[in-house]
């Protein structure tokens, strides 16, 4: 084999040069995203920066003397399995089982703050840093080893915690670790394992919160009961932009088990003694109220128009001229729109707060973004940031920003008005539906002007969205019921985050080598309507555009669309998952059956971390435009696999969600409601309707962990537009993808 | 006792034909174990879609049990019918039938060694199936893999666990030979009658049976016939549809299990619809065609506009009027709709309106009780449309308010006046 | 003041006869198996056995369950272990945030119960009306069928 043309891994270089010269640079901005440079290999501060931010080894880890290891972490679980994938990075690099962990995540006074949990940067911030703390723990438990055993570092051997020197003598963790030992801050040399030594990552290690979870135990904090608690519930205005102007709350002080009425400004909120009590007060607080309700919502039909109009401020995010001056023989050009989407987490949100004698409020909640949240949570009850606790508690998948951090705020908000008792909040189906912030309804225009042989030369896209990121931050007027509140906080007028990657420009930029290329978004700073972080941002509806684009191109160049995208992708590692989910269908050997067909489509989330291809195959009925889709084949790269199994769940979640939106999701709207309220308002895929699917998780040992959870929305929408397509022979560029519309599109085409 | 009427007729019918008929049917030689390449797969596949279309799995099938292993229960007014295995098994299937014996079981409801099958094997329609078709499914048939499945003894009391009365029977009911087509009517028609009238035996849930258990004809057919404590309802003049029948609703409905306009298949219509999900949009267009030439087809727009105006009237939702005054009974099943139902049923909802429902404008609660009481599942095809079961939610009492709501609400036909009855029996046999 | 028995065991809850099941069960009984999603019988993450026969608690009245059986996800176990249908859940690994599962899992044992040999077509069929958000439908049909297999 010829080592000279190996890529060296960084690893590998570590492994030749003896210490590392590495960057992880770049603090999280904002939101919570990564920038590109984040997975970079030069230049900058030599610490992952979730590291960086929270130096001290003890900060993350705990040698206990009872032979366990005690992991505190600032990314939390939601189902996407992180927490046993972080730890198994730990108990690689540390040399203990697995089941010697104790992980602590999301506690805002004892873990690390590692900002939101969110962008699929678990693993390459989260996990990294991990890694980088566990590898420099053990190197300091093996320095005292050699202190105690009189033996060379180097020559020491670690099984399970337990060192053994040269001469037989050992030693373990558990006796070494004494006082103040890992006091002291990461530095950039930690001596990392060689990939090829792994014992535990890349291996599927079975997932610590599931089983609990399959057998009745306690797991949610919408499962918690502590002793004294009482029930929570607020009510919510008729719209957005409801004032409440009188009420008269006596006959619901009076009704069964209400303990409180809490009202401020237009925020009402009751407190009761059991579930049903607060739930039939809150009932009737929610009609008891005088409001001026403005009807000045848009409407959901009218939304992509008022995009288009609504003031905005054009951002070129990438601009690539093209050298040489041919002119494009034709310009082919298209517009997409997609819909406000839900998070619709199945369980509503919920949250435990009680407000202690020592002023401190501490909080249940199943927020992404704990640290940034109590802060908020703070400024609304205006106290010290200290003075607010919150303890991430698993909850319902979310998905982004949904509910989660209001129900802490509107617990706190109760629990304020009783100090002492401990409030338990959960909202209503309707709350849930109607209150939380949507994925934002976003138009994208693509034109591209292509030579005679189709390829192209010139590439444009403009993509227009209103803000994709109002999580707290920190900021009061991004909770909910902080607006209503007497003095109101405002929410903060959205900014586009700078950068090409980050809110609607997510992916907007092919990595298509094509010459020209020229990517503008249009941030439209107005809400309408409430949005924020929804899985994968802007990219779900650019990749979906983009990636059924290029199969146009294909289908106007008449050639096969895997071939056509494999033209313009030069870049191995796309090439490989590309290719390796047209292997997994069968992409060259298919046979065609009546209205069924095949699509394929690929992207690089944010264009740097994980590379996911999704190839699907659907039957649609003519009669009813109804689309079945029989089977998916996805291939994903997501760096150095820690859990194979965990991806491959990650995956066919993403395949699952994305059918969901893309084949029956939009929420409507009126000018003065919301009317998607429940789920039979707002269908979302169920067991009939979900495809097999086959996953081929891609490792690459020793590069970095690029994440999962995100990166199949994408694909998954474009590919399956382009299947019904190839079986339909209708392009849809609306979604969802309605029978309703295939069936119009399918009409429209024959007359 | 009617029943037992009928048996004494058919009784004495028997002795008068018993000379004519008892060996009249011998033993048809068992055939040694066919080779797997004996047929050839276009047939095998034309099989396979046949058997679907005949819903030969529904009763040849037993909850949990091998596909066509046979042992479900079948339950008729004269007692407990058990299916038998047809898969390819030679001792206990139909391994060592040849095909002229299979003929003879479809055509005449005759088995292998001679024996009689009862009519809940629908032999007087399969006896219309084409020669070519029999053996398509019989090659079907006996490429399945075999089964070994003892068929368990049926619960027939007497008189009618004596099989030579068939032969009484067969002599009254059963017209042989494949179908001949209606030269007056045009080849869609035809078809359709041919699949419906076949295969497809339609007839043996939705047309009434008369004390003989066969059923009726001319005016009566396909008028609604209550089986296994279900309700088929009628497909002729009298069909309680709502908004009448069309042709693409009815297409809808079988291939799919739902039409907007209609609703979704539930109860013993599930497997059915499920089994015709194979049907091609050109048969299903067949057998509507032959099913609607029994509707009534004047005025269907206008009807259609009514009906659909009426359910928007009373549909349950914020905009939706005052509702008319009620009984007690109403005003209490309407707590309870408003409470459990109308999360889904009302206006907005990919629900389709109670007031186009069969089940609420039927002549009979039953379905009614049973879909509250069980629940639906989906068919096939019918995708994102069930139904959770409510059965233990709701007392007897809650039930009966519930459903003399639904009815009083959703349509203008007249109340149901044995709900509470039905109620109680549909229970006991629930257990 | 209500009588009923809960996995097994004889029990009392002060709740009033309209008092709603989902509640009682989780706030008076301290059961975590079952969950509030809708309160509409709309997603079926409520879902608990009252004789056998799944419900959706979120719209059953307490007094449903008096002098019944009511069986929740706990309830389920064998001896203190996981029933085999929960194994072959944690064997597939079948959830993402597991929320939905307590409900998928008691409609999963209904269906077993009435049909011990379900069919892939058996099972969506049966859980059609239990909503997963996460996308874990796969893994759960999957670890259904290794259940009964
Ligand atoms: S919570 Fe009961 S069905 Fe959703
Ligand atoms: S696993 Fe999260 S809702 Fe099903």
């Amino acid at each position: 084999m010829n080592t000279m043309l190996k890529k060296m891994t960084r690893r590998e270089l570590l492994a030749t040069t003896g210490f590392l010269t590495l960057t992880f640079a770049m603090p999280s901005n904002l939101f919570g995203q990564q920038a590109p440079e984040a997975l970079g290999i030069a230049g900058g501060s030599g610490l992952p920066h979730d590291l960086k931010n929270n130096p001290m080894l003890s900060a993350w880890l705990r040698i206990n003397s009872d032979g366990t290891v005690t992991l505190l972490i600032g990314k939390v679980e939601f189902g996407q399995g992180n927490r046993t994938a972080i730890g198994q990075v730990c108990a690689e690099e540390l040399d203990v089982d697995f089941s010697r962990l104790q992980i602590i995540a999301g506690d805002t006074k004892l873990c690390p703050d590692e900002g939101v949990t969110s962008g699929s940067t678990s693993m390459p911030d989260g996990g990294t840093a991990v890694q980088y703390a566990s590898a420099e723990v053990r190197g300091i438990l093996l320095g005292l080893a050699a202190e105690k055993l009189g033996q060379p570092a180097e020559t020491m051997k670690v099984k399970d915690g337990t060192v053994t020197a040269a001469n037989g003598k050992t030693t373990t963790y558990w006796e070494l670790v004494v006082g103040k030992a890992l006091d002291v801050n990461a530095t950039e040399k930690p001596i990392l394992k060689d990939p090829a030594t792994y014992t535990i990552e890349g291996t599927s290690v079975p997932r610590v919160d599931i089983p609990a979870k399959m057998t009745g135990g306690e797991s949610f904090v919408q499962d918690m009961h502590p002793d004294g608690v009482v029930y929570g519930m607020v009510a919510r205005p008729p719209n957005y932009r409801s004032k409440l102007t009188s009420i008269d709350t006596g006959p619901i002080e009076k009704m069964p088990g209400v303990i409180k009425v809490v009202r401020n400004g237009s925020f009402l909120g009751v407190i009761a003694k059991t579930k049903d009590e607060a739930m039939a007060a809150s009932a009737a607080l929610g009609t008891a109220g005088k409001w001026d309700v403005p009807n000045d919502m848009i409407g959901n039909a009218g939304i992509y128009d008022w995009l288009l109009k609504a003031p905005s401020s054009p951002n070129i995010i990438h601009d690539q001229k093209r050298a040489d001056g041919a002119a494009p023989v034709k310009t082919i050009e298209a517009t997409f729109q997609r819909p406000y989407v839900m998070h619709g987490s199945i369980g509503t949100s919920a949250a435990i707060a009680q407000l202690g004698a020592d002023g401190v409020m501490t909080i249940h909640t199943h927020s992404q973004s704990v640290w940034q949240t109590a802060e908020a949570i703070a400024k609304m009850l205006k106290v010290d940031t200290d003075k607010v606790r919150c303890i991430h508690t698993q909850g319902s998948g979310c998905y982004g920003h949904n509910m989660a951090d209001d129900a802490a705020a509107d617990a706190a908000l109760l629990a304020a008005a009783v100090p002492g008792t401990t409030v338990k909040l959960q909202y209503t189906r309707a709350q849930e539906h109607q209150w939380e912030p949507y994925g934002p309804a976003m138009v994208i225009k693509i034109k591209a002007g292509v030579d005679g042989d189709g390829n192209v030369l010139d590439w444009e896209t403009d993509v227009w969205s209103t803000s994709h990121a109002t999580r707290p931050g920190g900021n009061p007027g991004n909770l909910l019921s902080a607006r209503y509140l007497d003095p109101p906080f405002e929410q903060p007028t959205p900014k586009e985050i700078p950068g090409p990657n980050f809110g609607a420009g997510r992916n907007a930029i092919p990595l298509y080598e094509f010459p020209g290329q020229t990517v503008t978004t249009h941030f439209v700073s107005e809400m309408p309507i409430r949005v924020s972080s929804t899985r994968s941002l802007g990219a779900y509806a650019n990749v979906f555009a983009l990636e059924s684009f290029i199969d146009e191109l294909a289908h106007d160049a008449k050639v096969d669309p895997l071939e056509y995208r494999l033209r313009f992708l030069k870049d191995d590692r796309a090439r490989a998952v590309l290719t390796k989910a047209a292997d997994l269908f069968g992409w060259s050997n298919y046979k065609r059956k009546p209205n069924q067909g095949r699509g394929i489509a690929f992207a690089r989330y944010k264009n740097y971390a994980a590379l996911t291809a999704v190839a699907i195959e659907v039957r649609v009925t003519p009669r009813s435009g109804r689309v079945q889709v029989l089977r998916a084949s996805v291939a994903d790269d997501s760096g150095q696999v820690v859990n194979p199994n965990g991806i491959a769940t990650q995956m066919e979640g993403a395949v699952i969600q994305s059918l969901s939106w893309t084949l029956k999701e939009e929420v409507r709207f009126s000018d003065s409601a919301i009317l998607s309220a429940d789920w039979a308002s707002y269908p979302i895929i169920t067991f009939q309707e979900v495809p097999s699917i086959d996953v081929a998780v891609i490792n690459q040992p020793g590069m970095p962990f690029l994440g999962t959870g995100e990166a199949g929305q994408g694909p998954t929408a474009a590919a399956v537009t382009n299947a019904i397509f190839d079986a339909a022979g209708v392009r849809l560029r609306t979604l969802p993808l309605t029978p309703d519309r295939v069936k119009a599109a399918m009409d429209a085409k024959k007359s | 006792m009617r029943y037992l009427i009928s048996a004494l007729i058919l009784l004495s019918l028997a002795i008068v034909g018993l000379y004519a008929w008892v060996d009249r049917y011998s033993e048809i030689d068992a055939i040694k174990p066919l080779a797997a390449n004996a047929f050839d797969k276009v047939v095998i596949d034309k099989g396979a879609s046949l058997v679907a279309i005949g819903d030969c799995a529904v009763c040849h099938t037993k909850p949990g049990g091998d596909s066509l292993a046979g042992g479900r229960e079948i339950r008729t007014p004269f007692g407990t019918i058990l299916s038998t295995n047809i898969t390819p098994d030679v001792d206990t299937g139909i391994g060592a039938w040849s095909l002229p014996a299979f003929t003879r079981a479809l055509r005449e409801g005759v088995d292998r060694l001679g024996g009689y099958l009862y009519p809940a094997f629908p032999y007087d329609h399969f006896t219309k199936v084409k020669d070519d078709d029999i053996a398509a499914i019989y090659a079907y048939l006996m490429t399945l893999p075999p089964v070994s499945a003892p068929k368990p003894k049926n619960e027939l009391p007497f008189p009618y666990n004596v099989r030579v009365l068939l032969a009484g029977w067969n002599f009254l009911f059963l017209r042989q030979g494949a179908y001949s087509p209606d030269q007056t009517r045009n080849d869609q028609w035809n078809r359709g009658a041919y699949l419906v009238e076949g295969i497809g035996h339609c007839g043996a849930c939705h047309t009434p049976r008369n004390i003989f258990g066969a059923e009726r004809r001319s005016g009566a057919r396909f008028a609604g016939e209550t089986l296994e404590g279900w309700h088929a309802p009628a497909l002729n003049m009298a069909s309680p549809a709502p908004a009448p029948w069309t042709a693409d609703a009815m297409v809808n409905f079988l291939l799919d299990g739902w039409d907007g306009d209609h609703g979704i298949a539930a109860g013993t219509m599930t497997p059915v619809v499920n089994g015709l999900g194979s049907l091609s949009e050109d048969d299903a267009y067949a057998i509507a065609t032959y099913i609607l030439s029994f509707q009534d087809q004047t005025n269907v727009d206008a009807r259609t506009k009514a009906a659909k105006s009426f359910a928007e009237k009373v549909d349950f939702g914020p905009s939706s009027p005052a509702p008319p005054p009620l009984d007690a009974a109403s005003e209490r099943g309407e707590a309870t709709f408003a409470r459990v139902c109308a999360n889904c049923h009302r206006a907005g909802t990919n629900t389709a309106p109670l007031a186009l429902s069969s089940v609420v404008s039927g002549p009979d609660p039953r379905n009614l009780i049973h879909i509250i009481d069980q629940g639906i599942e989906p068919p096939q095809n019918a995708l994102d449309h069930s139904m959770p079961a409510f059965g233990r939610s709701l007392s007897a009492s809650d039930l009966a308010d519930l459903v003399t709501f639904v009815r009083s609400r959703f349509s203008e036909k007249p109340a149901w006046s044995n709900v509470s009855v039905l109620i109680t029996e549909a229970r006991a046999a629930e257990q | 003041m209500l009588n009923f028995q809960l996995n097994g065991h004889d029990v009392t809850a002060d709740a009033p006869d309209d008092a709603t099941l989902l509640w009682v069960l989780t706030d008076d009984l301290k059961q975590h198996g079952l969950k509030f999603g809708c309160g509409l019988s709309q997603c079926g993450a409520c879902d608990v056995m009252i004789d056998g026969e799944v419900v959706r608690s979120c719209q059953t009245k307490a007094s449903s369950a008096g002098g019944r059986s009511v069986t929740t996800l706990s309830g389920l176990m064998e001896n203190g272990k996981a029933s085999k249908l929960q194994q072959a859940f944690i064997d597939e690994q079948a959830a993402q945030c597991g929320y939905c599962l307590s409900g998928m899992i008691m409609t999963a044992q209904a269906l077993i119960d009435r049909n011990p040999k379900p069919t892939e077509a058996d099972v969506r069929a049966a859980l059609n009306g239990n909503l997963c958000r996460c996308g874990t439908h796969t893994r759960i049909i999957r670890a259904v069928l290794r259940a009964t297999e």
